[in-house]
């Protein structure tokens, strides 16, 4: 039991050791903190790695897949641990980032700590089977992240931390009073318990749908979906890069598993999903379609990373939508919601990692501050002209194969849904536009600039990510295979 | 019982509660008399003390560090009493786990401490 909360120890211990540490540090000596935080993540992603390895060996001898415990409030199976590799990884990236990023910033100890802890709560929220716990280890993150937003104290940093910090206590109030509400229908607030209580006949009391309501608008704000979308462009362009990229990348993808575990798990009866998927449909749709077009008229490129990551986590939306067709194995559309997840952390945490190593030139995020990028920055130019490819869905890219599999998800599904698959091919086909604008302005643009030294650390994590996206773009059989049995251990 | 009266209790609360203010107002309107009307009754009543100074005072901002210090202390109460009420039946094991939820809360007050949390009025100085 213990063995399987290993990485979650792990990530405890080097939190609270940093925050200790931290009182006993002089200022300067304080980057030490950036390293410690590093081994820390390292050691959880190397646990749960062999986690990963030992859970898909134990599905190809056809063994039990999970572990449950804490009588069933936890539960480690692949889907957890897919999503704490996720998690994880981008906290790797984020921490390396922020070495360089943050070398002159005051309160080291705070944000690495805060930068633990708000992985320690995701990854809680990764494996959380019961409202409760799924409720406090959202909590955890979100708190965390509120106080990131606001690390560096100007005035766009506390409008950005403020915004955050209002629609964040608002979606978690609207959360906690639809979880009450199932609780009050069901008796119970494990989700496995919930599904069996909830009656299995197509009249439903109106207080479920209430209920479900008030889930979908709660998460919905923490995914950033449409009409709940107005904070994020905000908080992304107004907290330090490597904050946004820790939101855009870990955060948001927090939202989306406990959306998973409670529609699929909790609320799964067939009548009810017909219901709820056609809100996701509804929601998928505009988040989509509104994303990619506003994201055409932004001239800051942290705003339009933004607007960009609402469109995709429209994408992400298709899933929930699909689900209630029969034409479509269940497990493909999920496993393409999962990859998208993954490929998108990747890709738009390294984007916003890109925009940090550029501001470490006190370069701005403006787009005509990025031209001559391609020869003053080589290696961030690249490696973001990757990213940017990627998030476009070009092929040999990672964005190009989670695209993919949504999209066949879609056709496999048929009827109405070839709407959604459309509407997906039509917005990668205008979110092409503003995605190369910003390659037009790093190579093409004139500008009288001089070749610089890039900062090495955030060098390495831009390179780490931009290889990874290359790599599950070019051999993707074991990442959709991941995702796919990870995307069945849900059920089994 | 049935679900009808079980409400009834709550709708005598209510009704009586509507009630109870009127009717104290309405008796103590009765015992006022006669009406002397003085300067004095038209202070504002704070245990017997003359009021003094506007009413817009300003509240040091410093108090809500010593609210969130307290919620500290609070929540480790909340925790540490069941413990101590079932220490009995959970030995070892339990003592322990409280032993190191106590140390993690002792670094969140050692960590206030520190950042000069506890010295009162310090942006003053």
């Amino acid at each position: 039991m213990l063995e399987a909360l290993m990485p979650e120890l792990v990530i405890a211990v080097f939190a609270l050791a940093v925050i200790f540490i931290d009182m006993t540090l002089r200022e300067d000596d304080k980057e030490f903190l950036g390293y410690l935080s590093l081994v820390g993540v390292g050691i959880a992603l190397a646990m749960v790695f062999s986690q990963a390895k030992s859970l898909l060996a134990a599905i190809a001898a056809k063994q039990a897949l999970q572990v449950s415990f804490f009588s069933g409030l936890i539960r480690v199976d692949l889907f957890a641990v897919f999503f704490k590799l996720v998690f994880l990884l981008v906290a790797l990236l984020v921490i390396l980032g922020s070495l360089d990023a943050t070398r002159k910033d005051k309160y080291k100890g705070e944000y690495y700590s805060l930068i633990l802890f708000a992985t320690l709560g995701m990854m809680f929220a990764a494996m959380a089977a019961d409202l409760v716990l799924l409720f406090v280890a959202v909590e955890l993150a979100s708190i965390s992240t509120f106080a990131l937003a606001a690390f560096r104290k100007n005035r766009t940093g506390t409008e950005a931390a403020m915004k955050y910090f209002v629609i964040g206590a608002f979606s978690s109030g609207l959360i906690v009073f639809g979880m009450s509400l199932l609780y009050g229908l069901t008796g119970s607030t494990n989700l496995y318990a919930i599904a069996e209580a909830l009656p299995k006949t197509a009249e439903f009391h109106w207080v479920l749908i209430l209920a479900v309501v008030f889930l979908i608008a709660g998460f919905g704000y923490k995914v950033a979906a449409v009409p709940f979308h107005m904070w994020a462009p905000d908080t992304y362009q107004g907290a330090p890069s490597p904050v946004s990229a820790f939101l855009a990348a870990a955060s948001k993808k927090m939202a989306f598993v406990a959306l998973l575990r409670i529609f699929l798990i909790a609320l799964s009866m067939p009548a009810l999903v017909k219901e709820w998927a056609l809100l996701f449909a509804i929601l998928a749709a505009i988040t989509m379609t509104l994303g990619n077009v506003v994201a055409l008229a932004q001239t800051n490129i942290k705003r339009m990373l933004a607007y960009s990551s609402i469109g995709q986590a429209g994408y992400v939306l298709i899933v929930f939508a699909l689900l209630a067709s029969t034409q479509v194995d269940l497990n493909l559309s999920i496993g393409a919601g999962l990859l998208h997840i993954l490929t998108h952390a990747i890709m738009k945490g390294g984007a916003f990692l890109a925009v940090a190593a550029a501001s470490y030139y006190m370069i701005g995020s403006n787009l005509e501050d990025f031209a001559g990028l391609g020869r003053r920055l080589p290696v961030t130019a690249l490696t973001m002209t990757i990213f940017l490819l990627s998030l476009a869905g070009i092929p040999f890219f990672a964005g190009f194969v989670s695209k993919f599999m949504i999209l066949t998800a879609s056709i496999a599904a048929g009827g109405a849904y070839l709407i959604l698959g459309i509407l997906l091919i039509i917005n990668s086909v205008v979110s092409l536009y503003y995605y190369a604008r910003v390659i037009r302005y790093m190579y093409f643009a004139e500008a009288e600039v001089k070749r610089e030294r890039e900062p090495l650390l955030l060098s390495v994590a831009l390179v780490v990510a931009a290889l990874l996206v290359i790599y599950i773009g070019v051999f993707p059989d074991s990442f959709v295979s991941l995702s796919l049995n990870a995307a069945s251990s849900l059920f089994s | 019982m049935s679900v009808g009266e079980q409400y009834i209790t709550i709708a005598l609360f209510v009704i009586v509660g509507a009630i109870f203010p009127v009717l104290t107002i309405f008796v103590a309107s009765l015992l006022r008399k006669p009406r002397t009307p003085e300067p004095q009754k038209y202070l504002t009543y704070e245990c017997s003390v003359l009021p003094f100074g506007p009413a817009w005072v300003q509240h040091n901002v410093e108090y809500y560090m010593y609210a969130l210090l307290f919620v500290i202390f609070d929540v480790e109460t909340v925790f540490l009493y069941p413990w101590a009420m079932t220490y009995r039946s959970f030995g070892l094991f339990a003592t322990v786990e409280v032993i190191i939820f106590i140390a993690v809360l002792a670094l969140g007050l050692a960590y206030a401490w520190k950042k000069g949390a506890l010295e009162w009025m310090r942006g003053w100085r």
